[in-house]
Formats: C-alpha cells, structure tokens, sequence
C-alpha cells in the first residue's frame, strides 16, 4: 500500500498577548493558509478535516469547515490534547488509505486569556473539577511537580540536571524566529527563577501563547513537488495504566515495540526528535520509552547526548521556549520534524535529517497525562 | 476523622477513588462504597503561582499512597511531609491529610 505523505504545514506566529481580533478560528484560519500554500493546493482540493482545540466552543470542526468554505467527505473532532497532532495524522492516514479522502487539512489551535486558562484547569474534566480543583491546586503544574519528584528520585537527578535540557532547547530556540523565548538561558537565570510548584521553576513549565498550527496529509502524487514527508509508523497507547503507578516508564514499552517493528527501525535511527516536554522530566520518560535510554540513565543522557546535540530533540526550542498553543502543541513538533526532514529549517537545521521522531503526550485525567502516541516520518 | 468515601470493586477488591463505572482490574461494575482514614505521603509541593490567578495564597498539595489502595491527590492541613503516616478526610469532595488527627 503506498501511504499517504504531509505536503505542507503551517504555523501562526505564537503570541503570549494576542489583540482582540485574533480568536481560535482566525488563528486557524491563517495556519491553514499557510499549510496550504505551503502544499501549493488550493482550498478547493481539500476534502477532508480534522480539528482539535480546548477553546472552540461553541464551535466545532463542521464550523470550522463552513468559515473555510470547506466542502469535505471525510471530518473529524479530536479532543486529547497534547496527543491530538499524531492522533489526527493516525486517522487521517487511515481514511485516506481507505479511499474516504486524498487530501485532509488538519489543523489545532487554541487562543485564551488568562482568566479563561485558569478557568478551564479548574474544569478540566469532572474528576479534577470534583476532587482537584477544590484544593485551589492551580493547574498541572502541581501534579507535574510531584511526577517530577519521582522522577528525580528513581534516576538521581538533580535540578541542574533538568536545567541542562531546559537550556539546551533553549540553545535551539534561538535559531528558531517562531519561538516565543529566544535569549540564552544560563544555569544561573534557571536556579534564581521564581518557584512555581517545588521544584519546578518558571522555566520548566511551558509559556502559555495563542497560535495555530495545521498540516496537510494526502495521498501520494498529490503536490509530489513539494517534498513530500513519509509517515513510516505511528503508535498510541491511552490510558494504559489506569493512573494507579507512578506515571513514569522504564521501556520495556508495548507501544515503542510496536512502532519500531512497523517503521522498521530503531531509535538509532533517528537523525531529529520533537518529544512532547509540558515538563522536562516528561521528555526523558518518554525518550526512555522509545529505547533512546538504553543504560537507564536520564542524567547521563541529558548531558552527553542532549546538551551536546548528538541527539538533536526538540530543535525549535519545544514548547518549553517555542510556547504552547493549548491544542495546538500536539501539532507543533510534528510542523517542526516535516521542516527539518525538508531541509527548511534554516538558523537550526540538522544536517542530512532523514528519520524524525514526533511524540504526543497529554490529558491529564486524574494525576497524570493519559495520551500518548509516536510517529516516525521520513524525509522526501 | 471522618475520612474519604473510595469505592471497592465487588469483583475482586481493586479500591478506586475518585469513583469509576467498571473495574479497571477485572471488568466488573459492581462497588461498594467505604471509607478510607489512614494513608501515607509520598511527595508533596507548594502551588506558589498560577496562569491567571494573581495574589494567590501558596497551596501545599500532596500524593497520597492510601493504605486502603488507591493513591489520591491531596491538600495538606498541617506540616505533614512525605513518608509520614497520616490521617484523610474529605473537605468540598477534595481529600486532605493531616498528621494530627483533629480532636
């Protein structure tokens, strides 16, 4: 079966204090565009739709369709937030394989104020709203504390460990014009940061922006000129320990199984990664997931192999310096790994990219996120 | 103590809380509520700044390892920190844990 390619992708500019005329369905709007015009297609060769964003209401995806004058045979809602890029890219591969669309426009986007960000941490599903929000626990970063608690207990690590990722992405982000924190972070700016939730400081938790990202998935021969990315393999696996552990992993993992034995492949393999960090911890846990840790040793890795780029992740900066967009953050890195599989990622490129990795993560349901998904995509 | 409500799969004993419509374990959607009063700290954290809340008063949360199964999130009432044995009682629908039991 020949598989369908991405053949364009868009990004909004991400803005910590967006006007009044920017809402979710214009920052949609303009990131469609510019995937669009990016596949060289016009809106009249779309005919499929996927759609994900915390902040649409009342809209939907046949709302967004309609404002786009999309007519579409083929549509979807997604709702698994940081996991919702690859889990639309999943769908919308598989739809396209079995003849219900050739071109689908996926697109993610949220733009909130502050008051609507607090207020929607507050409800972000019945059992936080009933049993977590009572306590004023104030958002994830809370729960991502503790989890990090955890994690620096199992393997050892210290707060300058979690620095050293943190300013390596940085390191990146400065060659990123998109990213939303581009001057160098240094060891001391990261220690003498304000305490958000012990012992996560200002840096470790994502800078909350609006923006929009959206990608174009189609079947093969459609803009073949554009430098279409292949999708090699994706794996999921949702809700798989019911939040009874400890929300970390240590390989050994179904879902990573999975996915090598489908791309064919192996972490070695991979030349750029874009790993889902809302918190510095979570990229370890899931790069461990994915085999990348083979000796089990998180500190060791942060330093040899990210801080030294010998494993290039998160080259846009991540969400941790690029922002992060609500919904909008399960497409990023996924728009950062086509560009870099293109060669179009100039100030920050990977020379010779071939195999990129992309990983979601999300939805906490109760004391963790409870998403996760991977792809692997090859260059042109 | 008045303790927390958690509820115990009739099936084959998994303890849940907050409350789940089939057992993760076994499948069965048959429960009974109980009450849980004594559980153990394992991290704790103080919430010092939140997206959208100006001014607000630090928080002291928890994870709380029940000695009855499930492992909650938890508010704090008194300097309780982690590893220590301490008592749970529900306050809004929230659990929170107190080393002293209240008198």
């Amino acid at each position: 079966m020949r598989r369908p390619r991405i053949v364009g992708v868009g990004e909004t500019r991400y803005t910590r204090h967006p006007g009044p005329e920017t809402t979710t369905l214009s920052a949609m709007a303009e990131a469609c565009a510019l995937a669009l015009d990016d596949a060289g297609l016009s809106p009249r060769a779309v005919d499929g739709l996927g759609v994900a964003s915390f902040s649409l209401a009342p809209d939907h995806s046949i709302d967004v369709a309609w404002r786009l004058g999309l007519r579409v045979r083929w549509i979807m809602d997604d709702h698994i937030g940081g996991a919702s890029g690859i889990n639309l890219l999943d769908h919308s591969t598989r739809a396209i394989e079995a003849g219900d669309a050739s071109v689908v426009l996926l697109v993610a986007a949220d733009v909130r104020t502050p008051d609507q960000f607090a207020a929607r941490t507050a409800n972000f599903n019945s059992a936080i709203r009933d049993h977590v929000a009572p306590l004023r626990y104030g958002g994830p970063n809370a729960l991502f504390a503790m989890l990090t608690q955890r994690h620096a207990r199992k393997h050892g690590l210290a707060r300058e460990d979690y620095a050293a990722l943190v300013i390596a992405q940085r390191e990146w982000a400065a060659g990123n014009p998109g990213a939303v924190y581009r001057s160098p972070l240094t060891l001391v700016d990261y220690l003498g940061a304000p305490i958000v939730a012990d012992p996560l400081c200002r840096y470790d938790c994502v800078p909350v922006v609006a923006g929009a990202n959206a990608v174009v998935v189609a079947t093969p021969g459609i803009a073949a000129d554009r430098k279409p990315v292949g999708i090699r393999a994706i794996a999921a696996a949702h809700n798989e320990d019911q939040q009874a552990d400890d929300g970390l992993r240590d390989g050994r993992d179904a879902m990573a199984t999975l996915l090598w034995n489908e791309a064919g492949l192996g972490p070695d393999d991979v030349d750029v990664a874009s790993v889902y960090d809302d918190y510095p911890a979570m990229v370890l846990v899931q790069l461990a997931d994915m085999g990348f840790i083979p000796d089990g040793d998180p500190k060791r890795f942060v330093h040899e192999r990210l801080a030294t780029r010998r494993t290039p992740v998160n080259t846009s900066g991540g969400l941790l310096s690029a922002g992060q967009a609500g919904m909008a953050a399960g497409m990023h890195g996924m728009v950062e790994v086509v560009r870099q599989l293109r060669g179009a990622a100039p100030g920050r490129q990977v020379e010779g990219a071939r195999i990129g990795l992309v990983s979601g993560y999300g939805m906490v349901v109760y004391r963790y996120g409870a998403c996760r998904n991977v792809a692997v995509l090859e260059a042109p | 103590v008045n303790g927390l409500r958690i509820w115990r799969c009739l099936g084959c004993g998994t303890a849940a809380f907050p409350r789940r419509a089939w057992c993760p374990a076994c499948g069965s959607r048959d429960w009974a509520p109980e009450v849980a009063r004594r559980g153990r700290i394992a991290e704790t954290t103080v919430v010092r700044r939140a997206v959208g809340v100006d001014d607000l008063d630090p928080v002291r949360l928890a994870t709380v390892a029940l000695d009855d199964g499930p492992t909650v999130i938890a508010g704090v009432a008194d300097g309780a920190e982690p590893g220590d044995a301490v008592f749970v009682e529900e306050r809004d629908g929230a659990p929170v844990a107190m080393r002293e039991a209240p008198s």
